[in-house]
């Protein structure tokens, strides 16, 4: 493998970051430490102290990059041994080449699914099983597996997560000492690089070498019963699933012992082990537990909203160090004072969990994280290769691995290596997200409590924007109230501009239905006829009594009935309402007669707020 | 190919865009700049002048890596074409300037297998992409905000690396990429990803100018340029000739530039005030108040420096609440 050498930041010359350095290290010392998740924002030094290490040490360490197709990952077949030497050989994958090292990815959160499912397969089993193209072929695979990943892109899902032993938080230095000695170091090392390698070389070769003493102590480092019975009661407490923490903690703690030249793991070992090794595993409500998968919080958002949750709790509490919760504090108080009401604001915006559209097999079209899909234009990453011919995307290196094996008989065309034959030719399967459109039709008209709904949608609206920028949504908002309905906010993703659009919209009047319904339903129409293979969910809010006709001298229910039965003929379209009616003596039941016309799903919401709102939304799309 | 170019001092206004772009030309490591902003506000126009104004870099002939003589030495096995490591020849070549477009496929991005040299000798051999031209140069992206996520994710890693690493069709190959990102977009259109937001060293917020009198200059100078562009950048020449002059200048004087530890001291109370994350701001701070130094022609780094550094360096990176605009400060 041809490789580009870069020069590495010395890990010694790394500012602060202790825990960081200290999971990295254990693992350098234990392999059986299972790894490493570093989580933290931008600008951290988290890539950097991985690749740090990676230089420091004498063992491969191997980067796998986000784009990585499926025949690099595991192996295949050497095509140009086929072809020059007629020899049916393996060329071996990157997993194998981590063989005994680490196996580093960097923005892991990011990593496309397929690539995970591999992964998490060689991991488990320690080796790769290659039986394709013509070869077959079995070599070990065992990687301590690094990743690093900004939680503000997303999270990762609960089977990979589990997969690292070990998982710090990395937050940046409060410190103005250590912020100065950072860009000092930062400048040196950019302006002359071997220079300042050279200056750190040995304090690098200092602690390579403890490292090294440390792997060769390890066997002798002895955990007495009394520690065991600790961690087991420490995972306990954690409410962590399984018996991983327990083994992960115990491992990691003979690391740190062993790195501090002991043969005896103390209770300190025990429970700094425990912290890295829990960090993604507790169970708990309380925390900033990462896992669950269905929080993709950016991460100041999350921070909001812990602290919403939490703010009895530390109000009296101590202040929490260890989590990116203490840094947030500044941000709710600015927070609170810009949230004076005005008639109409906006619903406080909040996290929303995940809505995933299920993932089909329909060939659709977009861009955008949300829905992933199977896409038919020559867009999107090419994940893997097929021999069912639908479009004449060629994937040359799967066609060619395909005939690879049978080179030795065939003869190829004068100036040609190869004997090409149909059977051989293989499709890119390529596969892209595609952002969810979702359309807000809200009643403003005067009836009761038209004004908290308007707060709420608004909030709702936001909110989703806000989930949005990290999925590629698209929002769109309809109001109808005294004559007519209007489009509010087109179709966007774009949280300022719905900010600007919805900031001020008027409530009273009468109810025009119909009138909303056929607004509506020309709104997605336009938007699927620029994207056919789109999803569209539309969420009506309203109590249902339409009181104005389309059309002069109409029964106005009768008429939106109708209205409602047309536009739920697109059956792309899912429908969700919710009724708006406040509970009084007499229940008109009109907004669940609504949801019925169109199909739709159906929610009564007593207290109506962008939260609780939003939460039916999404539990009926997860359904 | 000779396409006409506007002159890049003849855009009127715009001072902070064309410092920043600027700022990038005089230290690469500044990292690049993200330009924001409505439609129709020369945005493309400066990037592309820029071009004229770039100093000349040394390349080893017909590199498709624009490597330099003694990088092709260390680095370079790369393409196997032995008269690169052999004869130390080399030309001197602007910076190169590359375009990504938003529809660009993920192979001509990174690069792939040359096919070629696949089916005609049966050899596995890489065929270089946009980020190998982008190598020393820069890259630009118009509406960056409208790339495809998986383009952007291949941008990370390599702006963060340096380096592109290809594992993919069959090849295994890595080879420098190290660009100056730029990248336009109009924030009505939806923002950027945080990670991708962050790789901008820089962030302008450019806007139509109020003042009447200056639009009727804008559009003075562009019609006279339509009409005649040879007269016209003729015009310019010295104007261009002058600013390369300086740029060429503050190259030379920025490894001289020093920064004393109260003005870093002062960078990190900029930054932990602005709550920023990480510390990539203190970073690009100081070193853009280092160029804005070499620019100036001093050899210290004045506060002046340091609080123009901070309007380049903070707005994209500022903990924003949730319904806060991206450079509304």
């Amino acid at each position: 493998m041809k490789t580009v050498h870069q020069p590495v930041f010395p890990f010694t010359a790394i500012t602060g970051q202790d825990d960081m350095k200290l999971a990295l290290i254990i693992n350098a010392v234990n392999p059986r430490a299972g790894g490493v998740l570093l989580r933290g924002e931008k600008g951290t030094a988290k890539s950097s102290a991985v690749r740090a290490l990676g230089a420091l040490l004498d063992k491969p360490f191997v980067e796998l990059p986000l784009n990585i197709s499926e025949d690099r990952f595991l192996g295949g077949i050497d095509i140009q041994a086929a072809v020059k030497h007629g020899r049916n050989s393996v060329k071996k994958g990157i997993a194998a080449d981590a063989h005994r090292g680490f196996l580093y990815v960097d923005e892991v959160n990011l990593l496309d699914d397929h690539i995970v499912d591999l992964l998490l397969h060689t991991a488990s089993n320690g080796f790769v099983q290659l039986q394709r193209e013509g070869v077959s072929a079995e070599y070990p695979a065992e990687f301590v597996l690094c990743g690093s990943m900004n939680p503000e892109e997303g999270e990762l899902r609960p089977q990979f997560l589990d997969r690292f032993g070990l998982a710090v938080q990395v937050s940046s230095s409060g410190s103005v000492a250590d912020r100065v000695m950072l860009m000092e170091n930062r400048e040196l090392f950019d302006n002359e690089p071997e220079s300042f390698i050279k200056a750190h070389e040995d304090k690098e070769n200092s602690l390579k070498k403890r490292i090294a003493d440390a792997g060769e102590l390890l066997p002798f480092v002895s955990v007495s019963q009394e520690i065991k019975t600790h961690i087991a009661e420490t995972v306990l407490a954690a409410n962590a699933a399984g018996h991983r923490a327990d083994i992960i903690i115990t491992e990691a703690a003979k690391a740190i012992a062993a790195f501090d030249k002991r043969t005896e793991v103390t209770k300190e070992d025990a429970d700094k082990a425990a912290e890295f090794a829990l960090l993604h595993r507790r169970n708990e409500m309380q925390g900033s537990s990462p896992e669950g998968g269905e929080n993709s919080d950016s991460g100041e958002d999350k921070d909001k909203k812990e602290q919403s949750e939490h703010n009895e709790q530390k109000s009296k509490g101590s202040k929490n160090e260890n989590s990116s919760e203490a840094d947030a504090s500044p941000e709710q108080k600015q927070n609170e004072g810009s949230e004076t009401e005005t008639v109409f604001a906006a619903g406080e915006p909040f996290r929303v969990r995940r809505v995933e559209a299920p993932k089909d097999r329909k060939i659709r079209r977009g861009s955008g994280r949300r829905t992933r899909s199977r896409t038919s234009l020559k867009h999107g990453r090419y994940v893997r290769s097929s021999d069912n011919r639908r479009s004449d995307d060629i994937a040359i290196d799967a066609t060619l691995r395909a005939a690879a094996p049978f080179q030795r008989f065939r003869t190829a065309p004068d100036g040609m290596a190869w004997a090409l034959k149909p059977e051989d030719i293989r499709e890119k399967v390529r596969e892209k997200r595609t952002g969810s459109f979702i359309l807000f039709v809200v009643d403003s008209s005067g009836s009761m409590g038209a004004k908290s709904r308007m707060s709420a949608a608004k909030g709702a609206v936001l909110s989703l924007l806000l989930d949005a920028y990290q999925k590629r949504d698209k929002v769109a908002m309809i109001t109808f109230r005294d004559k007519k309905a209007e489009t509010a906010l087109s179709p966007t993703s774009s949280v300022e501009l719905a900010e600007r659009k919805l900031s001020e919209l008027p409530t009273g009047g009468r109810t025009p239905l119909t009138s909303a319904l056929n607004e509506g339903k020309k709104l997605t129409d336009r938007y699927l006829r620029h994207n056919p293979d789109a999803k569209p969910i539309v969420i009506l809010l309203t109590d249902g009594r339409a009181n104005l006709s389309f059309e002069e001298g109409q029964n106005p229910r009768k008429e939106a009935a109708q209205a409602a039965e047309l536009w739920a003929k697109d059956q792309r379209i899912h429908f969700i309402v919710i009724d708006a009616e406040k509970k009084g003596l007499v229940d008109f039941a009109l907004a669940g007669a609504l949801a019925e016309q169109l199909g739709a799903d159906f929610f009564e919401i007593n207290e109506l707020r962008a939260d609780t709102l939003l939460n039916a939304v999404k539990r009926s799309i997860n359904e | 190919m000779n396409r006409k170019i506007y002159p890049f001092p003849a855009i009127v206004g715009q001072d902070e865009l064309k410092k920043a772009l600027v700022l990038n030309v005089i230290n690469p490591s500044v990292s690049g700049v993200l330009i924001r902003g409505e439609k129709g506000t020369a945005k493309s126009t400066a990037v592309r002048s820029l071009a004229e104004i770039l100093p000349e870099i040394d390349i080893v002939p017909e590199c498709p890596y624009n490597l330099s003589p003694e990088d092709s030495a260390r680095v370079c096995q790369i393409c196997g074409r032995e008269e690169c490591s052999e004869n130390k020849r080399s030309v001197r070549r602007r910076v190169p300037v590359v375009e990504l477009p938003v529809g660009a496929t993920e192979d001509r991005v990174v690069g792939a297998l040359n096919l070629e040299h696949a089916l005609k000798g049966g050899e596995r051999r890489f065929e270089p992409g946009l980020l190998a031209w982008a190598n020393r140069g820069i890259l630009y992206v118009d509406e960056v905000n409208l790339l495809e996520d998986h383009i952007v994710d291949v941008l990370l890693d390599s702006a963060a690396m340096g380096v592109n690493t290809v594992e993919r069709e069959g090849i295994s190959f890595s080879h420098p990429a190290r660009f100056t990102l730029v990248g336009t977009m109009n924030p009505e259109e939806g923002e950027l990803r945080p990670q991708l937001l962050d790789r901008f060293g820089l962030c302008v917020t450019v806007s139509g100018m109020k003042d009447a009198e200056k639009r009727v200059e804008v559009i003075e100078r562009r019609l006279a340029f339509e009409e005649n562009p040879e007269k016209f950048m003729e015009s310019w020449q010295a104007e261009c000739d002058l600013l390369r002059d300086k740029i060429t200048a503050a190259k030379a004087l920025l490894p001289l530039v020093e920064a004393d530890r109260t003005s870093m001291m002062r960078i990190a109370v900029i930054c932990m005030e602005a709550e920023v994350d990480g510390h990539r701001a203190d970073i690009i701070m100081l070193k853009t108040a280092k160029t804005l130094a070499a620019w100036n022609g001093r050899k210290a780094v004045s506060d002046e420096d340091i609080l123009e550094a901070a309007k380049f360096v903070l707005p994209h990176r500022m903990r924003r609440q949730p319904l806060q605009q991206v450079g509304r400060a």
